[in-house]
C-alpha cells in the first residue's frame, strides 16, 4: 500500500512537470558542465540538483490542496501511518534522477574542466544529498501541519539561504580548506546520521500531526 | 434483511454548525437516497461514515464491522464518487488503472477496461482535458471496479446530461441486483430519487426529519391543496406539514387513504421527494 501511494505521488510529479522544465534543466546541465569551470560543480550540484530533489514537498501538497489529493488519500483502504509513509518514500524516490545525474554531470565536468579530484565531486554530491534529506524531510512535516503557502515560503527560504550562502562563500572568495583538516569522511557520516536522524523525528511527527488533523 | 451500513446516533459539532444524532441503516440490495439543501450536514455525515471525520459521538457500522477494528477491510469494499474528487488533472486515463492496481487488492484491470469502453473515454487523455461528465463517468469506472459491495455517490450525478445521467442510473440499479450490494446517494436531483430509491433519507439543520421507504411514501404520502375549512377538518395525525397560502393551504399527508376515504371529493397528488423536502424546509412541520 505505502508503495502504491507513493506510486502515485511519483507519477503526478513526473506528469506535473512540463516537458520545457525538463529542457530547462537539461540546458542549465549542459551549460554549467561545459562552460562554467571552477563554480560550475558547486552551482550545479549544491544548488541546481539539491534545489530540484528538494521541490516534492511543496508540487505535492500544491496537488494536495488544489485537487483534493488529501480527500481522496482519506477515502483509500490504508492507514493514517502508510499515507504519511507513502508521501516520504515518494519525496525521496522524486530526488532519483538528480541524484543519479549529480556523478553524471561530475564526469563531464571534470573532462572538459579537468580543475577538481574524484574525492572533492563525490564529496560535494553526498553533502549535497545531506542537505537535500534534510530540507525534504522538515518540508514535508510541515506540508502535513501546515498550507500551501506556508510549505512555500519556507522552501524558498531553506533554498534561498543556501543560495546566500553559496554567495557568500564564492564572492568573498572564502577559504573552507579547514574542513580537510577535519576528517571529512567521518564528517560526512555524521551528516547521513543526522539527516536519518531527522527524518526518522520528521516522520513520527507528521503521523501525529496527520492523525491530529483527520479528526 | 440484513443491513450494510448502520449510522448509529452520531453527532459532530462546529463553531457554526452540528450534526445531531443522525440515525439510519441502508438494507443490503437497496438504494438510499440522501437529500437536504445545501449545509444540512450530508456531506459531514457521509464523511463520518467513509472515517474521513471521526464523529463527536455515536457510531458507524459497515458490513458489521467498525472503522476501528476494521478500517482498511471496510474502506477496500466501498465505493467512492464525491462531486470533486476527481483524480488528479495531470494523470492520463491510462495512469489510473497503473495506481488503482496499487491501491485495491481486489483491483480487476479488465472491469476497468470494459467500464472505460463503455462510457468511450479515450485512454491518452489527461484528466484536466476530459469534460465533467467524462471526469464523472471515469470515477464511476474506478468506483465500480474494485469489488465495492457499498456506493456512496455524493452529488456524483449533478454533471451529467439526462441520458448519462440515465444510464448511470440503470447502472446502479443493476449493481444492486446482486443482494449483497447497496448504494447511498446524497443528492440535490430528486427526480433520479424519485427513480431508483428504495428509501430517503432528509437531513435538515443537522439532524434527519424524514427517513422513510418508498413504499411508505408511495402508499401512505400525498400532496392536498384544499381551503382552510377543509384543513381544519383534517386530524393533525394525517399531515407531516403543510404550507399556508394566499387562498389555500397546501398539506403534506401521511395517511392519504385515510383522508381520502374520509373526504371523498378530494384530489390528493402524489408526494414526490421535492415536495417533500420543500414541504420540511419551507412548510410548518408538525
Amino acid at each position: 500500500m505505502t508503495f502504491g501511494l507513493a506510486y502515485r505521488d511519483v507519477l503526478i510529479f513526473w506528469r506535473r512537470n512540463s516537458k520545457k522544465n525538463y529542457i530547462y534543466n537539461a540546458v542549465l546541465f549542459l551549460v554549467l558542465a561545459l562552460a562554467v569551470g571552477r563554480f560550475g560543480a558547486a552551482t550545479y550540484i549544491f544548488l541546481m540538483a539539491m534545489a530540484q530533489m528538494t521541490t516534492a514537498p511543496v508540487m505535492l501538497k500544491e496537488a494536495d490542496v488544489n485537487h483534493n489529493g488529501w480527500l481522496f488519500s482519506l477515502s483509500l483502504p490504508c492507514s493514517e501511518r502508510e499515507i504519511v509513509r507513502g508521501r516520504f518514500l515518494a519525496a525521496y524516490l522524486i530526488q532519483l534522477p538528480y541524484l543519479i545525474s549529480m556523478p553524471v554531470f561530475s564526469v563531464i565536468h571534470s573532462l572538459v574542466h579537468r580543475c577538481y579530484t574524484p574525492e572533492y565531486y563525490m564529496k560535494l554530491m553526498l553533502a549535497a544529498w545531506i542537505c537535500a534529506i534534510i530540507i525534504t524531510a522538515v518540508n514535508l512535516t510541515v506540508s502535513f501541519a501546515a498550507g500551501m503557502d506556508v510549505v512555500a515560503v519556507l522552501y524558498m527560504f531553506l533554498i534561498c539561504l543556501f543560495v546566500l550562502g553559496y554567495l557568500i562563500v564564492m564572492l568573498a572568495d572564502i577559504d573552507l580548506t579547514f574542513l580537510f583538516f577535519l576528517n571529512e569522511w567521518l564528517l560526512i557520516a555524521a551528516g547521513f546520521a543526522l539527516a536519518f536522524l531527522v527524518t526518522g523525528i520528521c516522520y513520527l511527527l507528521a503521523v501525529n500531526i496527520y492523525k491530529k488533523q483527520k479528526r | 434483511m440484513e443491513n450494510i451500513l448502520e449510522v448509529n446516533d452520531i453527532s459532530k459539532s462546529y463553531k457554526n454548525f452540528s450534526l445531531e444524532h443522525i440515525t439510519f441503516s441502508v438494507p443490503c440490495g437497496m438504494i438510499c437516497g440522501m437529500i437536504g439543501e445545501n449545509g444540512a450536514g450530508k456531506t459531514t455525515t457521509i464523511s463520518c461514515i467513509m472515517d474521513m471525520l471521526k464523529p463527536d459521538s455515536g457510531n458507524v457500522h459497515v458490513f458489521g464491522m467498525d472503522y476501528e477494528h476494521a478500517a482498511r477491510k471496510i474502506k477496500s469494499r466501498i465505493g467512492l464518487v464525491m462531486d470533486g474528487l476527481d483524480q488528479n488533472p495531470f494523470l492520463y486515463v491510462r495512469d489510473i488503472d497503473k495506481i488503482m492496481r496499487r491501491l485495491y487488492q481486489n483491483w480487476d484491470s479488465d472491469c476497468f477496461s470494459s467500464f472505460l469502453d463503455r462510457f468511450e473515454l479515450p485512454l491518452d487523455k489527461r484528466v484536466k482535458d476530459l469534460s465533467k461528465g467524462m471526469s464523472v463517468k471515469l470515477n464511476f469506472a474506478i468506483a465500480l471496479s474494485h469489488g465495492a459491495e457499498l456506493l456512496i455517490l455524493d452529488e456524483a450525478t449533478s454533471g451529467l446530461d439526462p441520458v448519462m445521467r440515465d444510464e448511470i442510473l440503470a447502472l446502479l440499479q443493476e449493481f444492486v441486483m446482486d443482494e449483497n450490494h447497496s448504494v447511498l446517494i446524497p443528492s440535490h436531483i430528486t427526480s433520479d430519487l424519485d427513480k431508483i430509491a428504495d428509501y430517503i433519507l432528509f437531513i435538515h439543520e443537522g439532524k434527519v426529519s424524514f427517513y422513510k421507504s418508498r413504499n411508505e411514501i408511495e402508499e401512505n404520502y400525498g400532496v392536498l391543496r384544499c381551503g382552510k375549512e377543509l384543513f381544519e377538518a383534517l386530524s393533525p395525525d394525517d399531515y407531516d406539514a403543510y404550507i399556508q397560502e394566499t387562498y389555500s393551504v397546501h398539506v403534506l399527508l401521511n395517511n392519504r387513504q385515510a383522508v381520502e376515504h374520509c373526504f371523498r371529493d378530494i384530489l390528493v397528488d402524489p408526494a414526490t421527494i421535492e415536495d417533500i423536502m420543500l414541504f420540511y424546509v419551507k412548510g410548518v412541520v408538525r
